[in-house]
């Protein structure tokens, strides 16, 4: 039985949304007979595999919940605001009776009592207009039943029975399995064979049954054809001893049998035929799918790395095929990454009730809109996306939207506007929380992060700075603790979550008019596409998305602000260059612009950033390794991959790249990571795979890494005179 | 040979429940989530017996048997509705559009296999 009820808990999460969205429409006034309908059926079909299940409570309040719909579904109740929020609540009941359930806990009697009672009240003065009473399958059980009672049945069957399917040799037959059954054909009716229709019934039986069963049973026998036939069940002899009730114990029985058949039945499932147009996955298994495909991507990018060695007579082939392999490679990781990917409408979803509690908590009015509901993403991206989301939510409910009376004063509606809305863009979730509040009140914000060290007093900071001081960890708005939002998370931990996620988060608010708040996230946290540059003997990559060009930049192109910032033009605006050898501290790398390659990159937010490289390598696509479980987030960087010839690359985080400056902490930061990284390259094995030349290299790379790490002084020196020789000085000219 | 029976139901977990019971009696089953599905499949596939609920989407129970009722092949074909409570209404319904016989929810497995049986002969 449990593995049915997995299923059912997993459909009533299903039924429960459905019902949740029929009801939001509802109380927006849309009693249309299907938004009714649905919810109807959502309740009545969580009702009907609780009664499966035995969950008597959940049985019993979603009858009374379905009553009460029933009554609107068929127009004798048209249910106002407050009895769609009853509605509502109801349904959270049955949510939280079926969460218990599923977690094996008891239902406390407490739980929806109140709303049980409404229930009924409302019930109950309708049935003083209609009283539709459904009738139970009550039972006449006074007949004593005795062993071998012979019963004589008439059964004349009308014209028409066979029209309904109902074969009367089968209900002969199951009378004889009552007991001794004699069976005398009736054929008076019987017209001439010109008279013949061959699907209408002519002739009756008579029956003579010895059995112990008693009349019911028999009875049931005829149950569907009652109404399409002439029947007589009458009983023959006088009884000589009672024996009652025997077969109703029997019948209890029957529940517990599919336990102990299951076993068998395997293979028989087996073998029956699927119609079923989508089945449900375990997750694992799709995981060990996608970490497959992962791992083959690698295998691939090796293979096209050892082709590019072979003698032309020999590579041309193999390499056509590997061109073939690459191709369907990618295809079916598109594929696998489709089975994982989901609409963020089951995040969506979730807000309307939190928003209710959180409303019903402050007492604010939030109306709520979405867009963009079908937009997919990865599931383990949007289950960690539920989190944040909400938290975000209850801030912009809590803190964003005013009063009524506030709101009223301000000149606004008294409800307050939250529009919550998914896209994607340049192969990212883009998810913004519109709200029509306050905004941000930038003056207390400043100077709350002030009194709380938060920035240096005298630091200047533009108005979206201020505004995204509200994600400093220690920073909390409210000015006590509240109920809702408070609980001591701040937005910091939202960030915190975000980030973790490879995603960003920004504010930005318009005083008095509202707030903005934008979630960009990866869509997937397994592969991407990614540009492989070098620098040095270092490899990075950077996210393809990212890339706008690269180029060889005139000598007139880079100049130096008196800030020691480097900027660069490029297609007519000032961008900033950042040298990655600079950031990272390697010190084998091309130190001339002019010489090396600037890569103009784009970060999701629009802002424009160039970085300085030696060489690009290639273009391919790259397994994810996280950073952060092997070992931690270091600024700059994303997270790590493993190439074709099995060498760890860094990738690069274009947006943290941005706010970089070189200090000795990256670059210690960044030489343990690649450390760190380094020992858990776990797949391609490099045995024989590589030439002499490379392998001397990389006993080079190991004494520099060391060497860096020692000298971290003359690397600081480095950084304020980094041009050695003449040709890099000139590459530095300083333009003012 | 055995016999085919098909389950029509909007939940899955009542799909899950008819279909398991009746391979473990030795049907074969054939699973639809609403009238339309039902339609497109028994276009393909011949069922010996159709159990149905009655209120789904797309298409409910009773339009299903009035369409089965029109086709030739499923003229004398045992259809049986799935309803909760005896509701003498729906059964009307479902016998003016020429449902078989009702299983009323929630049926245990024996009842089902009884049922079945009784309108399939087996």
């Amino acid at each position: 039985m449990d593995q049915f009820k997995q299923t059912y808990f997993e459909e009533c999460e299903d039924r429960i949304q459905d019902a949740e969205e029929g009801l939001s429409m509802m109380l927006d006034g849309d009693l249309d007979k299907d938004t009714v309908n649905r919810v109807f059926r959502a309740i009545h079909s969580i009702k009907g595999g609780a009664g499966a299940f035995a969950f008597n409570q959940i049985v019993d309040f979603a009858h009374e919940f379905e009553t009460v719909l029933d009554f609107v579904r068929e127009g004798k109740l048209t249910p106002d605001r407050d009895m769609c929020t009853l509605f509502l609540r109801s349904n959270d009941v049955v949510a939280e009776m079926l969460s218990l359930e599923q977690s094996k806990k008891t239902i406390p009697e407490s739980i929806g009592a109140n709303l049980l009672e409404e229930l009924r009240t409302i019930t109950s003065s309708m049935k003083g207009e209609s009283a539709p009473a459904p009738s139970s399958e009550a039972s006449n059980n006074d007949h004593p039943t005795s062993e071998n009672f012979t019963w004589s049945i008439v059964f004349r069957p009308h014209e028409d029975m066979l029209k309904t399917g109902n074969e009367p040799y089968f209900i002969l037959q199951a009378l004889k399995e009552l007991g001794d059954l004699k069976v005398t054909t009736e054929t008076d009716n019987l017209p001439s064979l010109h008279d013949i229709h061959a699907e209408h019934c002519f002739i009756g039986w008579r029956l003579t049954l010895k059995t112990s069963a008693p009349e019911e049973e028999i009875r049931e026998a005829f149950d569907f054809v009652e109404d399409l036939c002439d029947l007589e069940i009458a009983k023959q002899n006088v009884p000589p001893g009672d024996l009652p009730e025997r077969r109703k114990a029997e019948n209890r029985r029957d529940s517990d049998t599919p336990q102990a058949r299951r076993k068998e039945d395997r293979d028989a499932q087996e073998n029956a035929p699927k119609a079923s147009k989508s089945i449900r996955v375990d997750l694992d298994r799709i995981d060990q799918l996608v970490n497959l495909v992962g791992e083959m991507v690698i295998a691939q990018s090796m293979l096209q790395e050892q082709v590019r060695w072979l003698p032309p007579e020999v590579g041309g082939k193999i390499g056509e095929g590997v061109e073939h392999l690459t191709r369907h490679m990618r295809d079916l990781q598109e594929s696998v990454m489709a089975v994982r990917a989901q609409p963020i409408k089951s995040v969506f979803t979730r807000m309307p009730r939190i928003i209710r509690e959180v409303c019903a908590a402050v007492g604010k009015d939030v109306r709520l809109t979405t867009f963009g509901e079908d937009t997919e993403v990865d599931k383990t991206v949007l289950e960690n996306l539920i989190d944040p989301l909400t938290h975000m939510i209850r801030n912009s409910v809590d803190h964003g939207v005013e009063t009524p009376s506030e709101r009223q004063a301000a000149g606004k509606e008294p409800y307050g506007t939250i529009e919550l809305s998914a896209r994607h863009r340049s192969g990212r979730i883009i998810i913004e929380i519109t709200d029509d509040g306050k905004g941000i009140n930038r003056s207390a914000v400043l100077k709350k992060a002030q009194e709380k060290n938060l920035i240096p007093a005298d630091h200047q900071l533009t108005d979206n700075e201020i505004d995204n001081l509200i994600f400093k960890p220690g920073f909390s708005t409210a000015d006590k603790v509240s109920e809702v939002s408070g609980r001591g998370v701040g937005m910091d931990v939202v960030r915190k979550n975000v980030t973790s996620l490879g995603g960003r988060i920004n504010v930005a608010s318009t005083p008095g008019k509202g707030c903005v708040m934008t979630l960009s996230l990866p869509l997937t946290l397994a592969v991407m596409d990614g540009m492989v540059v070098s620098v040095g003997s270092q490899r990075f990559v950077l996210p393809t998305i990212n890339i706008i060009e690269s180029f060889r930049p005139p000598h007139s192109a880079v100049s130096k602000l008196s800030n020691g910032v480097n900027v660069i033009i490029a297609r007519g605006d000032y961008v900033r260059l950042v040298p990655l050898y600079n950031i990272f501290g390697i010190q084998d790398a091309v130190l001339n612009p002019e010489e090396g390659l600037v890569i103009l990159l784009e970060s999701d937010n629009g802002e424009k950033l160039a970085v300085m490289v030696d060489d690009v390598l290639g273009q391919q696509q790259v397994v994810i390794k996280s950073l952060e479980t092997n070992y931690t987030n270091v600024k700059g960087i994303s997270a790590a991959t493993i190439l074709g010839n099995g060498d760890v690359a860094l990738i690069l985080d274009v947006p943290g790249l941005s706010s970089m400056n070189a200090s000795i902490d990256i670059i210690e930061e960044y030489q343990n990571a690649l450390k760190a990284v380094g020992q858990i390259k776990i797949t391609p094995t490099k045995k024989g795979g590589k030439t002499d030349e490379e392998s001397a290299q990389e006993e080079d790379n190991k004494e520099d890494e060391s060497a860096e790490a020692n000298e971290t002084n003359a690397i600081e020196d480095n950084e304020d005179h980094p041009p050695k020789d003449e040709d890099a000085e000139e590459g530095k000219l300083t333009h003012e | 040979m055995s016999m085919t029976v098909m389950t029509v139901d909007d939940s899955r977990t009542m799909r899950d429940m008819v279909s398991f019971t009746l391979k473990g009696a030795g049907y074969q089953v054939l699973e639809a989530e609403d009238g339309v599905e039902a339609l497109s499949i028994l276009s393909s596939q011949k069922a010996d017996i159709v159990i149905t609920d009655l209120n789904m989407p797309n298409m409910d129970g009773i339009t299903l048997i009035k369409e089965l009722r029109s086709k030739a092949d499923y003229r004398a074909t045992p259809i049986l509705m799935l309803t909760t409570e005896a509701d003498d209404t729906k059964k009307a319904a479902g016998r003016e559009a020429g449902a078989t016989g009702w299983i009323v929810k929630p049926f245990n497995p024996e009842k089902l296999l009884a049922v079945v049986k009784k309108v399939g002969g087996i």
